[in-house]
Protein backbone atom coordinates (compact mmCIF):
# COMPACT_ATOMS: atom_id res chain seq x y z
CA UNK A 1 0.00 0.00 0.00
CA UNK A 2 2.75 2.55 0.90
CA UNK A 3 4.61 1.60 -2.09
CA UNK A 4 1.77 1.90 -4.55
CA UNK A 5 1.11 5.01 -3.00
CA UNK A 6 4.70 6.28 -3.09
CA UNK A 7 4.64 5.54 -7.23
CA UNK A 8 1.44 6.64 -7.42
CA UNK A 9 2.22 10.35 -6.06
CA UNK A 10 5.61 10.17 -7.88
CA UNK A 11 3.80 9.60 -11.10
CA UNK A 12 1.52 12.94 -10.62
CA UNK A 13 4.47 14.95 -9.43
CA UNK A 14 6.23 13.76 -12.21
CA UNK A 15 4.13 15.21 -14.80
CA UNK A 16 2.85 18.27 -12.68
CA UNK A 17 1.22 19.92 -15.77
CA UNK A 18 -1.14 16.84 -16.43
CA UNK A 19 -1.97 16.68 -13.02
CA UNK A 20 -2.31 20.16 -12.42
CA UNK A 21 -4.72 20.27 -15.03
CA UNK A 22 -6.84 17.55 -13.79
CA UNK A 23 -7.45 18.72 -11.03
CA UNK A 24 -8.77 22.05 -11.98
CA UNK A 25 -11.33 19.82 -14.46
CA UNK A 26 -12.41 17.89 -11.29
CA UNK A 27 -12.50 21.42 -9.32
CA UNK A 28 -14.18 23.41 -11.77
CA UNK A 29 -17.17 20.21 -11.93
CA UNK A 30 -17.08 20.55 -8.23
CA UNK A 31 -17.18 24.14 -8.32
CA UNK A 32 -20.09 24.41 -10.67
CA UNK A 33 -22.14 21.53 -8.93
CA UNK A 34 -21.22 23.29 -5.30
CA UNK A 35 -22.51 26.61 -6.79
CA UNK A 36 -25.65 25.96 -8.54
CA UNK A 37 -26.25 24.08 -5.64
CA UNK A 38 -26.11 26.59 -2.87
CA UNK A 39 -27.51 29.03 -5.36
CA UNK A 40 -30.86 27.50 -5.39
CA UNK A 41 -30.79 25.84 -2.16
CA UNK A 42 -30.58 30.03 -1.43
CA UNK A 43 -33.38 30.97 -3.82
CA UNK A 44 -35.99 28.50 -2.49
CA UNK A 45 -35.17 29.41 1.23
CA UNK A 46 -35.32 33.51 -0.02
CA UNK A 47 -38.52 32.09 -1.62
CA UNK A 48 -40.21 30.59 1.42
CA UNK A 49 -39.33 33.08 3.48
CA UNK A 50 -41.03 35.39 1.39
CA UNK A 51 -43.76 33.63 1.11
CA UNK A 52 -44.67 32.27 3.52
CA UNK A 53 -41.95 33.35 6.63
CA UNK A 54 -44.12 36.25 7.72
CA UNK A 55 -47.40 34.45 7.61
CA UNK A 56 -49.50 31.87 9.41
CA UNK A 57 -48.11 28.18 8.36
CA UNK A 58 -50.42 25.69 10.32
CA UNK A 59 -53.74 27.70 11.03
CA UNK A 60 -57.06 26.77 13.19
CA UNK A 61 -60.23 28.00 12.43
CA UNK A 62 -63.59 28.19 13.06
CA UNK A 63 -66.15 26.37 10.75
CA UNK A 64 -68.56 28.76 9.07
CA UNK A 65 -71.41 27.37 11.64
CA UNK A 66 -69.68 28.14 14.84
CA UNK A 67 -67.95 31.43 13.80
CA UNK A 68 -65.73 31.53 16.78
CA UNK A 69 -63.52 28.92 18.65
CA UNK A 70 -64.18 28.26 22.47
CA UNK A 71 -61.72 27.76 25.06
CA UNK A 72 -59.03 28.96 22.97
CA UNK A 73 -56.87 29.47 25.79
CA UNK A 74 -56.29 25.61 26.86
CA UNK A 75 -56.05 24.87 22.99
CA UNK A 76 -53.07 27.26 23.15
CA UNK A 77 -51.70 25.60 25.97
CA UNK A 78 -52.31 22.14 24.67
CA UNK A 79 -50.28 22.35 21.89
CA UNK A 80 -47.60 24.95 22.99
CA UNK A 81 -46.93 22.00 26.02
CA UNK A 82 -47.25 18.56 23.48
CA UNK A 83 -46.64 20.00 19.85
CA UNK A 84 -42.82 19.58 19.02
CA UNK A 85 -42.45 21.46 15.80
CA UNK A 86 -44.39 24.63 16.65
CA UNK A 87 -42.20 27.77 16.87
CA UNK A 88 -44.51 30.72 17.10
CA UNK A 89 -48.24 30.30 18.39
CA UNK A 90 -50.97 33.31 18.29
CA UNK A 91 -54.55 33.91 18.34
CA UNK A 92 -56.79 35.98 15.98
CA UNK A 93 -59.91 37.27 16.20
CA UNK A 94 -60.56 38.77 12.67
CA UNK A 95 -63.41 40.13 11.01
CA UNK A 96 -64.74 41.79 7.80
CA UNK A 97 -65.64 45.40 7.87
CA UNK A 98 -65.93 48.75 5.49
CA UNK A 99 -63.67 51.54 5.60
CA UNK A 100 -66.18 54.48 5.43
CA UNK A 101 -64.04 57.16 3.09
CA UNK A 102 -66.10 60.46 2.70
CA UNK A 103 -67.49 59.61 -0.58
CA UNK A 104 -66.39 55.83 -1.12
CA UNK A 105 -66.04 52.85 1.62
CA UNK A 106 -63.09 49.88 1.14
CA UNK A 107 -63.81 46.34 1.95
CA UNK A 108 -61.46 45.68 4.92
CA UNK A 109 -60.06 42.84 6.96
CA UNK A 110 -60.09 43.32 10.82
CA UNK A 111 -57.27 41.73 12.21
CA UNK A 112 -57.54 41.98 16.13
CA UNK A 113 -53.84 40.02 17.87
CA UNK A 114 -52.16 39.75 21.30
CA UNK A 115 -49.02 41.73 19.65
CA UNK A 116 -46.51 40.17 21.93
CA UNK A 117 -47.69 37.11 20.25
CA UNK A 118 -48.36 37.69 16.87
CA UNK A 119 -44.92 39.06 16.59
CA UNK A 120 -43.31 36.34 16.31
CA UNK A 121 -45.13 35.00 13.09
CA UNK A 122 -45.38 38.73 11.69
CA UNK A 123 -42.38 40.35 13.25
CA UNK A 124 -44.86 43.71 12.93
CA UNK A 125 -42.23 45.74 15.03
CA UNK A 126 -40.42 45.21 11.46
CA UNK A 127 -42.89 46.31 9.29
CA UNK A 128 -44.37 49.29 10.85
CA UNK A 129 -42.61 52.22 8.81
CA UNK A 130 -44.41 55.01 11.15
CA UNK A 131 -46.02 55.55 14.45
CA UNK A 132 -46.73 52.53 17.05
CA UNK A 133 -48.17 49.05 17.72
CA UNK A 134 -52.02 50.24 18.05
CA UNK A 135 -53.56 50.05 21.87
CA UNK A 136 -57.07 49.61 22.79
CA UNK A 137 -59.30 51.45 20.00
CA UNK A 138 -56.24 51.88 18.17
CA UNK A 139 -55.78 50.47 14.22
CA UNK A 140 -52.80 50.48 11.87
CA UNK A 141 -53.21 50.11 8.34
CA UNK A 142 -51.21 49.45 5.29
CA UNK A 143 -49.07 51.84 3.24
CA UNK A 144 -51.14 51.35 -0.33
CA UNK A 145 -54.70 52.57 1.82
CA UNK A 146 -52.91 55.09 3.56
CA UNK A 147 -51.94 56.49 0.12
CA UNK A 148 -55.48 55.83 -1.39
CA UNK A 149 -56.87 57.74 1.38
CA UNK A 150 -54.19 60.08 2.34
CA UNK A 151 -54.45 59.64 5.84
CA UNK A 152 -51.72 60.02 8.22
CA UNK A 153 -50.94 58.71 12.22
CA UNK A 154 -53.49 60.53 14.62
CA UNK A 155 -56.14 60.63 12.29
CA UNK A 156 -59.81 58.79 12.61
CA UNK A 157 -61.33 55.86 11.03
CA UNK A 158 -64.75 55.09 10.85
CA UNK A 159 -65.12 51.07 10.62
CA UNK A 160 -68.57 48.93 9.71
CA UNK A 161 -69.27 45.90 10.38
CA UNK A 162 -72.15 43.72 8.61
CA UNK A 163 -74.36 43.77 11.28
CA UNK A 164 -74.55 47.12 11.50
CA UNK A 165 -71.99 48.80 14.11
CA UNK A 166 -70.16 51.42 13.03
CA UNK A 167 -67.37 53.01 15.40
CA UNK A 168 -64.39 55.42 14.94
CA UNK A 169 -60.68 54.06 15.23
CA UNK A 170 -57.55 56.19 15.98
CA UNK A 171 -54.63 55.29 13.46
CA UNK A 172 -51.38 54.71 15.23
CA UNK A 173 -49.23 53.71 12.55
CA UNK A 174 -48.99 52.35 8.89
CA UNK A 175 -46.98 49.30 8.39
CA UNK A 176 -45.65 47.62 5.23
CA UNK A 177 -45.62 44.16 4.10
CA UNK A 178 -44.54 44.29 1.12
CA UNK A 179 -48.14 42.25 -0.35
CA UNK A 180 -50.29 44.74 -1.71
CA UNK A 181 -53.25 42.82 -1.27
CA UNK A 182 -52.44 42.84 2.50
CA UNK A 183 -51.12 45.97 2.65
CA UNK A 184 -54.52 47.40 1.02
CA UNK A 185 -56.98 45.28 3.37
CA UNK A 186 -55.60 44.54 6.48
CA UNK A 187 -56.88 46.69 9.45
CA UNK A 188 -54.87 45.81 11.75
CA UNK A 189 -56.04 45.93 15.80
CA UNK A 190 -55.59 44.95 19.53
CA UNK A 191 -57.72 41.86 19.81
CA UNK A 192 -59.75 42.71 22.62
CA UNK A 193 -60.74 45.70 20.30
CA UNK A 194 -61.53 43.45 17.58
CA UNK A 195 -63.39 41.17 19.93
CA UNK A 196 -65.67 44.37 20.93
CA UNK A 197 -66.12 45.39 17.26
CA UNK A 198 -67.63 42.01 15.87
CA UNK A 199 -69.68 40.62 19.60
CA UNK A 200 -66.47 37.93 19.57
CA UNK A 201 -66.75 38.04 23.59
CA UNK A 202 -63.96 36.52 24.43
CA UNK A 203 -63.76 33.96 22.00
CA UNK A 204 -61.34 34.28 18.73
CA UNK A 205 -61.72 33.06 15.41
CA UNK A 206 -57.96 31.53 14.98
CA UNK A 207 -55.41 30.41 16.20
CA UNK A 208 -52.14 30.69 13.91
CA UNK A 209 -48.66 29.02 14.22
CA UNK A 210 -45.30 28.84 12.32
CA UNK A 211 -43.36 25.50 12.50
CA UNK A 212 -39.79 24.33 13.06
CA UNK A 213 -39.60 22.58 9.59
CA UNK A 214 -41.84 24.73 6.98
CA UNK A 215 -41.81 21.67 5.01
CA UNK A 216 -43.51 19.55 7.49
CA UNK A 217 -46.46 22.08 8.50
CA UNK A 218 -48.77 19.37 6.89
CA UNK A 219 -47.56 16.53 9.60
CA UNK A 220 -48.08 18.64 12.01
CA UNK A 221 -51.40 19.82 11.13
CA UNK A 222 -52.62 15.86 10.72
CA UNK A 223 -51.12 15.72 14.61
CA UNK A 224 -52.81 18.82 15.42
CA UNK A 225 -56.27 17.73 14.29
CA UNK A 226 -56.09 14.48 15.41
CA UNK A 227 -54.53 15.53 19.10
CA UNK A 228 -58.35 17.96 19.17
CA UNK A 229 -60.49 15.84 17.85
CA UNK A 230 -63.04 18.63 17.47
CA UNK A 231 -64.90 18.80 14.50
CA UNK A 232 -65.96 22.36 14.45
CA UNK A 233 -62.06 23.33 14.27
CA UNK A 234 -60.60 23.23 10.30
CA UNK A 235 -56.72 23.11 10.10
CA UNK A 236 -55.05 24.52 7.54
CA UNK A 237 -51.68 23.91 6.52
CA UNK A 238 -49.46 26.30 4.44
CA UNK A 239 -48.94 23.70 1.94
CA UNK A 240 -52.61 22.51 0.93
CA UNK A 241 -53.20 26.87 0.62
CA UNK A 242 -50.49 26.79 -1.77
CA UNK A 243 -50.29 23.88 -4.36
CA UNK A 244 -48.56 25.92 -7.28
CA UNK A 245 -45.79 27.43 -4.69
CA UNK A 246 -45.27 23.77 -3.69
CA UNK A 247 -45.08 22.15 -7.23
CA UNK A 248 -42.55 24.91 -8.46
CA UNK A 249 -40.45 24.58 -5.61
CA UNK A 250 -40.01 20.87 -6.48
CA UNK A 251 -39.65 21.60 -9.80
CA UNK A 252 -36.96 23.70 -9.59
CA UNK A 253 -35.19 20.90 -6.99
CA UNK A 254 -35.85 18.26 -10.05
CA UNK A 255 -33.92 20.44 -12.02
CA UNK A 256 -30.97 21.56 -9.98
CA UNK A 257 -30.42 17.86 -9.30
CA UNK A 258 -30.64 17.19 -13.29
CA UNK A 259 -27.96 19.92 -13.70
CA UNK A 260 -25.70 18.63 -10.96
CA UNK A 261 -26.25 14.84 -12.03
CA UNK A 262 -25.13 15.88 -15.23
CA UNK A 263 -22.34 18.18 -14.29
CA UNK A 264 -21.08 14.50 -12.17
CA UNK A 265 -21.33 12.73 -15.31
CA UNK A 266 -19.45 14.88 -17.09
CA UNK A 267 -17.03 14.82 -14.33
CA UNK A 268 -16.69 10.93 -14.23
CA UNK A 269 -15.74 10.81 -18.13
CA UNK A 270 -13.51 13.55 -17.66
CA UNK A 271 -11.70 11.90 -14.87
CA UNK A 272 -11.64 8.21 -17.04
CA UNK A 273 -10.94 9.25 -20.11
CA UNK A 274 -7.26 11.23 -18.56
CA UNK A 275 -6.99 8.26 -16.27
CA UNK A 276 -7.23 6.22 -18.91
CA UNK A 277 -4.19 8.00 -21.08
CA UNK A 278 -2.05 7.81 -18.01
CA UNK A 279 -1.91 4.13 -17.75
CA UNK A 280 -0.62 4.07 -21.46
CA UNK A 281 1.51 6.70 -20.92
CA UNK A 282 3.07 4.99 -17.57
CA UNK A 283 2.58 1.24 -19.28
CA UNK A 284 6.20 1.14 -19.48
CA UNK A 285 6.85 2.01 -15.63
CA UNK A 286 4.11 -1.07 -15.14
CA UNK A 287 5.93 -3.10 -17.15
CA UNK A 288 8.91 -2.49 -15.75
CA UNK A 289 7.45 -2.70 -11.78
CA UNK A 290 6.08 -6.05 -13.06
CA UNK A 291 9.47 -7.77 -14.40
CA UNK A 292 10.72 -6.77 -10.91
CA UNK A 293 7.96 -8.37 -9.31
CA UNK A 294 5.39 -6.18 -8.05
CA UNK A 295 1.99 -7.70 -7.71
CA UNK A 296 -1.06 -7.31 -9.72
CA UNK A 297 -3.24 -5.40 -6.91
CA UNK A 298 -0.19 -3.90 -5.87
CA UNK A 299 0.21 -2.52 -9.47
CA UNK A 300 -3.90 -1.43 -9.98
CA UNK A 301 -4.10 -0.09 -6.50
CA UNK A 302 -1.31 2.97 -8.00
CA UNK A 303 -4.03 3.85 -10.39
CA UNK A 304 -6.65 3.84 -7.87
CA UNK A 305 -4.82 6.10 -5.66
CA UNK A 306 -4.07 8.20 -8.56
CA UNK A 307 -7.51 8.61 -8.50
CA UNK A 308 -8.15 8.78 -4.97
CA UNK A 309 -5.43 11.83 -4.75
CA UNK A 310 -6.56 13.80 -7.78
CA UNK A 311 -9.89 13.82 -6.19
CA UNK A 312 -9.41 14.30 -3.00
CA UNK A 313 -7.39 17.34 -4.74
CA UNK A 314 -10.15 18.60 -6.87
CA UNK A 315 -12.52 18.48 -4.14
CA UNK A 316 -10.82 20.76 -1.91
CA UNK A 317 -10.03 23.06 -4.71
CA UNK A 318 -13.45 22.93 -6.28
CA UNK A 319 -15.35 23.50 -2.70
CA UNK A 320 -12.95 26.55 -2.30
CA UNK A 321 -13.76 27.72 -5.97
CA UNK A 322 -17.19 27.37 -5.58
CA UNK A 323 -17.62 29.09 -2.40
CA UNK A 324 -15.95 31.75 -3.94
CA UNK A 325 -18.02 32.13 -6.23
CA UNK A 326 -21.07 31.85 -4.36
CA UNK A 327 -19.47 35.16 -2.13
CA UNK A 328 -18.76 36.91 -5.58
CA UNK A 329 -21.98 36.15 -6.95
CA UNK A 330 -24.17 37.95 -3.45
CA UNK A 331 -21.27 40.34 -3.50
CA UNK A 332 -21.83 41.34 -7.21
CA UNK A 333 -25.02 40.31 -7.78
CA UNK A 334 -27.23 43.08 -5.86
CA UNK A 335 -30.91 44.96 -5.89
CA UNK A 336 -31.33 48.33 -6.48
CA UNK A 337 -31.46 48.68 -2.88
CA UNK A 338 -28.00 47.07 -2.29
CA UNK A 339 -29.26 43.81 -0.77
CA UNK A 340 -27.90 40.48 -2.55
CA UNK A 341 -30.55 39.42 -4.74
CA UNK A 342 -30.33 35.72 -3.74
CA UNK A 343 -28.94 35.84 0.39
CA UNK A 344 -26.09 34.11 0.70
CA UNK A 345 -26.93 30.24 1.87
CA UNK A 346 -24.55 27.41 3.31
CA UNK A 347 -25.31 24.09 4.20
CA UNK A 348 -22.63 22.31 4.71
CA UNK A 349 -23.73 18.83 4.41
CA UNK A 350 -24.14 19.58 1.02
CA UNK A 351 -20.64 20.97 0.42
CA UNK A 352 -19.56 18.08 2.09
CA UNK A 353 -21.83 15.61 0.04
CA UNK A 354 -20.91 17.33 -3.26
CA UNK A 355 -16.94 16.67 -2.35
CA UNK A 356 -17.30 13.07 -1.42
CA UNK A 357 -19.09 12.64 -5.08
CA UNK A 358 -16.28 14.28 -6.32
CA UNK A 359 -13.77 11.75 -4.85
CA UNK A 360 -16.59 8.56 -4.95
CA UNK A 361 -15.98 9.52 -8.70
CA UNK A 362 -12.64 9.77 -9.44
CA UNK A 363 -11.92 6.55 -7.37
CA UNK A 364 -14.97 4.26 -9.59
CA UNK A 365 -13.01 6.54 -12.93
CA UNK A 366 -9.81 5.41 -12.00
CA UNK A 367 -11.16 1.52 -12.01
CA UNK A 368 -10.71 1.31 -15.31
CA UNK A 369 -7.05 2.22 -16.28
CA UNK A 370 -6.97 -0.01 -12.46
CA UNK A 371 -8.29 -3.04 -14.24
CA UNK A 372 -6.13 -2.52 -17.20
CA UNK A 373 -2.85 -2.62 -15.65
CA UNK A 374 -3.80 -5.85 -14.44
CA UNK A 375 -3.85 -7.44 -18.50
CA UNK A 376 -0.46 -5.57 -19.22
CA UNK A 377 2.46 -8.15 -20.14
CA UNK A 378 5.72 -7.02 -19.08
CA UNK A 379 6.77 -8.86 -22.17
CA UNK A 380 4.71 -6.38 -24.62
CA UNK A 381 6.30 -3.62 -22.62
CA UNK A 382 9.37 -4.90 -23.14
CA UNK A 383 9.66 -6.00 -26.71
CA UNK A 384 7.86 -3.10 -27.73
CA UNK A 385 10.32 -0.67 -25.86
CA UNK B 1 25.67 -29.24 -8.54
CA UNK B 2 21.82 -29.19 -8.82
CA UNK B 3 20.68 -27.37 -11.57
CA UNK B 4 18.81 -24.08 -10.56
CA UNK B 5 16.93 -23.89 -13.93
CA UNK B 6 15.79 -26.40 -16.33
CA UNK B 7 13.96 -26.39 -19.33
CA UNK B 8 11.95 -29.11 -20.88
CA UNK B 9 11.42 -29.75 -24.81
CA UNK B 10 10.50 -25.67 -24.72
CA UNK B 11 9.70 -24.09 -28.10
CA UNK B 12 8.37 -20.72 -29.07
CA UNK B 13 6.21 -19.73 -32.09
CA UNK B 14 4.99 -16.18 -32.58
CA UNK B 15 2.05 -15.06 -34.45
CA UNK B 16 -1.38 -16.54 -35.04
CA UNK B 17 -1.83 -16.38 -39.01
CA UNK B 18 1.59 -16.21 -40.20
CA UNK B 19 3.50 -18.75 -37.75
CA UNK B 20 7.08 -17.99 -36.79
CA UNK B 21 9.18 -20.40 -34.63
CA UNK B 22 11.54 -19.05 -32.96
CA UNK B 23 12.84 -22.13 -30.39
CA UNK B 24 12.56 -25.81 -31.19
CA UNK B 25 12.50 -28.26 -28.76
CA UNK B 26 14.82 -26.83 -26.34
CA UNK B 27 16.51 -28.85 -23.04
CA UNK B 28 18.39 -26.93 -21.04
CA UNK B 29 20.04 -26.84 -17.79
CA UNK B 30 22.27 -24.07 -15.62
CA UNK B 31 24.33 -25.42 -12.84
CA UNK B 32 23.52 -23.36 -9.56
CA UNK B 33 26.46 -20.80 -8.97
CA UNK B 34 27.72 -21.10 -12.83
CA UNK B 35 28.25 -18.14 -15.07
CA UNK B 36 26.83 -19.11 -18.38
CA UNK B 37 26.28 -16.97 -21.66
CA UNK B 38 24.18 -17.38 -24.78
CA UNK B 39 26.18 -16.64 -27.96
CA UNK B 40 23.97 -16.60 -31.13
CA UNK B 41 23.62 -14.77 -34.54
CA UNK B 42 21.04 -12.41 -34.24
CA UNK B 43 17.74 -13.32 -34.60
CA UNK B 44 18.52 -16.40 -33.37
CA UNK B 45 16.19 -16.73 -30.70
CA UNK B 46 18.59 -15.29 -27.51
CA UNK B 47 16.05 -12.50 -26.09
CA UNK B 48 13.07 -15.35 -26.77
CA UNK B 49 15.26 -17.69 -24.96
CA UNK B 50 15.73 -15.02 -21.84
CA UNK B 51 12.04 -13.93 -21.88
CA UNK B 52 10.81 -17.02 -20.96
CA UNK B 53 13.60 -18.34 -19.07
CA UNK B 54 12.58 -14.59 -17.23
CA UNK B 55 9.66 -15.72 -16.89
CA UNK B 56 8.02 -12.63 -18.78
CA UNK B 57 7.26 -14.99 -21.99
CA UNK B 58 5.40 -18.48 -21.73
CA UNK B 59 6.75 -21.31 -23.91
CA UNK B 60 4.10 -22.21 -26.22
CA UNK B 61 4.82 -25.48 -25.32
CA UNK B 62 7.59 -26.87 -22.79
CA UNK B 63 8.49 -26.44 -19.37
CA UNK B 64 10.87 -24.76 -17.36
CA UNK B 65 12.18 -25.34 -13.70
CA UNK B 66 13.28 -22.48 -11.46
CA UNK B 67 14.20 -24.43 -8.40
CA UNK B 68 12.12 -26.37 -7.57
CA UNK B 69 9.26 -25.06 -8.89
CA UNK B 70 7.60 -25.36 -12.12
CA UNK B 71 7.05 -21.69 -13.46
CA UNK B 72 3.87 -22.54 -15.29
CA UNK B 73 1.72 -24.13 -12.68
CA UNK B 74 2.65 -20.85 -10.82
CA UNK B 75 -0.27 -18.23 -10.06
CA UNK B 76 0.15 -14.29 -10.60
CA UNK B 77 1.19 -13.95 -7.24
CA UNK B 78 3.98 -16.44 -6.80
CA UNK B 79 5.12 -15.42 -10.23
CA UNK B 80 5.70 -11.63 -9.19
CA UNK B 81 6.97 -12.77 -6.15
CA UNK B 82 9.74 -15.66 -7.78
CA UNK B 83 10.66 -12.12 -10.29
CA UNK B 84 10.64 -10.35 -7.25
CA UNK B 85 12.86 -12.43 -5.07
CA UNK B 86 14.87 -14.63 -7.19
CA UNK B 87 15.22 -13.39 -10.95
CA UNK B 88 17.54 -9.99 -11.45
CA UNK B 89 17.44 -8.69 -15.35
CA UNK B 90 19.13 -6.57 -17.05
CA UNK B 91 17.38 -5.04 -19.97
CA UNK B 92 18.88 -4.54 -23.73
CA UNK B 93 17.05 -1.43 -23.32
CA UNK B 94 17.52 0.94 -20.64
CA UNK B 95 14.77 0.61 -18.38
CA UNK B 96 14.57 2.89 -15.44
CA UNK B 97 11.82 4.69 -13.69
CA UNK B 98 12.22 7.80 -14.67
CA UNK B 99 10.18 9.25 -12.09
CA UNK B 100 12.70 8.11 -9.36
CA UNK B 101 16.37 9.05 -8.42
CA UNK B 102 19.22 6.53 -9.58
CA UNK B 103 18.72 5.33 -6.05
CA UNK B 104 15.21 4.42 -5.67
CA UNK B 105 15.46 2.48 -9.03
CA UNK B 106 17.91 0.26 -7.09
CA UNK B 107 16.35 -0.18 -4.51
CA UNK B 108 12.44 -0.90 -6.06
CA UNK B 109 12.70 -4.45 -6.03
CA UNK B 110 13.64 -4.46 -2.34
CA UNK B 111 10.51 -2.11 -1.69
CA UNK B 112 8.44 -3.86 -3.53
CA UNK B 113 9.05 -7.35 -1.14
CA UNK B 114 7.13 -4.78 1.26
CA UNK B 115 10.06 -4.41 3.74
CA UNK B 116 10.73 -0.95 5.12
CA UNK B 117 14.60 0.28 4.41
CA UNK B 118 16.76 -0.26 7.22
CA UNK B 119 20.15 1.16 7.58
CA UNK B 120 21.84 -1.79 6.62
CA UNK B 121 20.21 -2.16 3.26
CA UNK B 122 20.86 1.46 2.30
CA UNK B 123 24.13 0.89 3.49
CA UNK B 124 24.32 -2.12 1.02
CA UNK B 125 22.94 -0.14 -2.11
CA UNK B 126 25.60 2.74 -1.93
CA UNK B 127 27.75 0.08 -1.95
CA UNK B 128 26.85 -1.59 -4.93
CA UNK B 129 26.51 2.13 -6.70
CA UNK B 130 29.78 3.11 -5.20
CA UNK B 131 30.94 -0.48 -6.94
CA UNK B 132 30.17 0.60 -10.37
CA UNK B 133 31.01 4.47 -9.94
CA UNK B 134 27.48 5.64 -9.45
CA UNK B 135 27.64 7.28 -5.72
CA UNK B 136 27.81 10.71 -7.20
CA UNK B 137 25.05 10.47 -9.81
CA UNK B 138 22.75 8.36 -7.22
CA UNK B 139 20.60 11.13 -6.49
CA UNK B 140 19.81 11.93 -10.22
CA UNK B 141 16.33 11.27 -11.39
CA UNK B 142 17.15 8.05 -13.60
CA UNK B 143 16.58 9.96 -16.99
CA UNK B 144 19.12 12.41 -16.47
CA UNK B 145 22.06 10.15 -16.67
CA UNK B 146 24.25 9.17 -19.66
CA UNK B 147 23.72 5.86 -21.04
CA UNK B 148 26.54 3.98 -19.69
CA UNK B 149 25.55 5.26 -16.27
CA UNK B 150 21.81 4.22 -17.29
CA UNK B 151 23.48 0.64 -17.95
CA UNK B 152 25.46 0.60 -15.00
CA UNK B 153 22.43 1.14 -13.18
CA UNK B 154 20.04 -0.97 -14.54
CA UNK B 155 22.66 -3.68 -13.68
CA UNK B 156 22.67 -2.80 -10.62
CA UNK B 157 19.14 -2.93 -9.68
CA UNK B 158 19.05 -6.39 -11.30
CA UNK B 159 21.67 -7.40 -8.58
CA UNK B 160 20.25 -5.99 -5.82
CA UNK B 161 17.08 -8.28 -6.42
CA UNK B 162 18.87 -10.84 -5.12
CA UNK B 163 19.52 -9.47 -1.96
Amino acid sequence: MRLSFKIASRFLRFNLGQTFLIVTGIAIGVSVQVFIGLLIQGLQQDLINTTIGSSSQVTISATKDSGTIRSWEDIVKDIKQNEQGVNQISPAADGAAFLLGEDSSDPVIVRGWIFEEAEGIYAIEEKLIEGKVPGEGEVIIGLNLKDELGLSVGDDIKLATANGRIQDYKISGFYDFRVSSINSSWVITDIKTAQGLFDYGDEVTSIEMQVEDVFAADEIAASIESRLNNEELIIDNWKAQNQELLSGLNGQSISSIMIQVFVMVSVVLGISSVLAITVMQKSKEIGILKAMGIRDGDASRIFLLQGLILGVFGAMLGVALGLGLSVAFTTFALNPDGTPIIAFYINYGFIALSGGIAILASLVASLIPARKSLKLNPIEVIRNG
Amino acid sequence: MADIIRLEKVSKVYGEKIKTQVLFDIDLAFEKGSFNSIIGASGSGKSTLLNIIGTLDKPTTGKIFIGDDDVSSLGKKKLADLRNKTLGFIFQFHYLLPEFTALENVLMPYRIKGRTLDKSTLKKADELMDMVGLSKVKNNPANNMSGGATTKNSYRQGAHEQS
